[in-house]
């Protein structure tokens, strides 16, 4: 165990346990709630429409992360304004992501600093998280909690009975809405750990392999929050003595248990 | 009371309803029937105000339609499974109270009216199974059990027999009926196949070529009326102390696709 610990001793890697730690946290909540209400996929987008802030950001020459919230948060505006319009239009979609992606590449082709830019935007870079990154995620991921918490249960009922949401004088787009904007900032915030690529991952994958494994919906969250911290802590020291990036392990031990827990599901 | 008056609904390019009046008592039962397209289900959006009018007013007990002051409920004509595997007892703590904020977590004492609501729908040995896993009539007890949280003063009802077997039917319908008596609640249920329902309602409505009638089963329910609404030969037979549809082929009025040849057919439908 002190074999483990020891490598905390580190500024870096205390700063790379908090920022996973939030991260982890956060994607595991709102990963399990991004499943429930069926929007894997915009979630996916908003990981990429990130990339073009972060990127457009760095040309501007300030900090990546206001560009991704910027960008993600209005984003996540939009998709949550159309609605289930949105679900009919993957082609659309999947165009405009390209798009995003390319204008991303773009920026960074003016870009004149470190080269590496474009790998830590496209793959995350937790271990070179800084103190005013972690600042700022605390408080997205404090101000996410809030706001979940408030409208969790009305949240929960239009993703369980979407066509009584209105008899029941729930207003769908507002939440819609509001929810967007949260998984923008959830977008961002793990982001921070996997990059824009592969916020998939941290995002969805231990909620998905909670789903296959759990059948009520506080298990589910407890499940995937465990799930998400657990394998962000494991992707971590295996990143360390491994000496491979830390996203690459990540996705390794997610992409582990769910096969597992298909196996699990299957025998069930 | 509900006061219907001068109803216009309109689609794009299409007018479902055009100035209807009515009056709906307390603790009525309409059926609502019509071609498809007619307009049944934006009839009951309509009485939700999901639907904006194009023109006229719905009045519940001579308020505007306001959800906090008429509590409604609605089961909808098809409802998507869960992306997740819950119970159903898990499903129905989550769905209590969804207008309000806050965490859903649930008391004791909502499980047991969680409970209570399965047991009058006769599904509480449903309580641990997953959604699922259930059939189609037993999601429909189901859904039936969450309305009836809200104790709701009006229940509307999109196409409840749709999918469902004769034996099924009858089931939810039996209990529909028994819901209805005790719980006294005005009841609007939209079908396709006029059979099974004639019995159960105080007056039947029938929407099609923009307009709509309104009236007794006995004085609404004949051949020239049905024939014309739904501009094809039907005929009405009286048969076991009951009134039924058949076509001019002799072919009982199911769901769109199901044909049931001969009288006796009609017998097999309701037993």
């Amino acid at each position: 165990m002190s074999y483990i610990m020891n490598i905390f001793q580190y500024t870096f890697m205390q700063n790379a346990l908090i920022a996973i730690l939030i991260a982890a946290i956060i994607g595991g909540i709102m990963g399990y709630l991004i499943l429930l209400r069926r929007l894997a996929f915009a979630a996916h987008g908003l990981g990429h429409i990130s990339f073009t802030g972060a990127a457009f950001a760095l040309l501007l020459h300030i900090s990546p992360i206001w560009g991704q919230f910027l960008s993600t948060l209005s984003a996540g505006f939009l998709i949550g304004l159309m609605g289930h319009t949105l679900q009919k239009r993957e082609v659309t979609i999947a165009m405009v992501l390209s798009l995003m992606l390319g204008l991303g590449m773009l920026c960074l082709h003016f870009y004149n600093g470190s080269t590496n830019a474009a790998t830590n935007l496209l793959f995350g870079d937790v271990l070179g998280v800084s103190m005013h990154s972690i600042q700022w995620m605390g408080i997205a991921a404090c101000i996410t909690l809030i706001i979940l918490i408030i409208i969790l249960r009305p949240l929960i009922f239009i993703s369980l009975l979407p066509q009584l949401a209105e008899v029941k004088d729930i207003s769908s787009r507002f939440l819609s809405i509001l929810f967007m904007l949260l998984v923008a900032a959830s977008v961002t915030l793990v982001n921070q750990i996997v990059g824009a690529l592969l916020v998939f991952v941290l995002l969805i994958g231990p909620a998905a392999i909670s789903f296959n494994l759990t059948q009520s919906f506080w298990k589910g969250i407890a499940v995937s929050v465990i799930l998400a911290v657990l394998l962000s802590f494991s992707a971590l020291i295996s990143a360390f003595y491994a000496d491979l990036p830390v996203s690459v392990c990540l996705t390794g031990w997610v992409v582990l248990f769910y096969g597992l827990s298909l196996i699990i599901k299957r025998e069930e | 009371m509900i006061d219907i008056q001068h109803l216009t609904l309109k689609v794009p390019h299409k007018i479902l309803l055009e100035d209807f009046s009515t009056s709906i008592y307390s603790s009525e039962k309409i059926g609502i029937f019509g071609p498809n397209g007619a307009g049944k289900s934006t009839f009951l959006k309509g009485l939700m105000g999901l639907f904006p009018c194009a023109s006229g007013t719905i009045l519940f007990d001579n308020h505007p339609i306001n959800k906090k002051h008429c509590k409604i409920a609605y089961l909808p004509q098809d409802w998507d499974p869960l992306s997740v595997d819950y119970s159903v007892m898990g499903f129905m703590e989550l769905s209590l109270r969804g207008n309000h904020w806050g965490i859903p977590w649930s008391s004791k004492k909502d499980r047991i009216r969680c409970e209570n609501a399965l047991k009058q729908v006769d599904a509480l040995s449903l309580k641990n199974k997953l959604i699922k896993k259930l059939s189609g009539g037993e999601r429909k007890r189901i859904l039936l059990a969450t309305l009836l949280l809200d104790s709701p003063e009006v229940v509307l009802l999109d196409e409840p027999l749709a999918n469902l077997d004769p034996r099924y039917q009858n089931e939810l319908l039996s209990l529909i009926e028994s819901l209805q008596k005790e719980y006294r609640f005005t009841l609007f249920i939209t079908a396709h196949d006029f059979n099974p329902l004639l019995y159960l309602l105080d007056r039947v409505m029938f929407i099609g070529q923009g307009k709509a009638i309104l009236d007794q089963p006995e004085k609404v329910i004949q051949s020239h009326v049905l024939s014309e609404l739904y501009q094809t030969p039907l005929e009405v037979i009286e048969w076991n102390n009951r009134r039924w549809v058949l076509s001019n082929e002799q072919e009982v009025f199911l769901h769109p696709g199901e044909h049931c040849h001969g009288i006796h057919c009609a017998e097999d439908v309701r037993s």
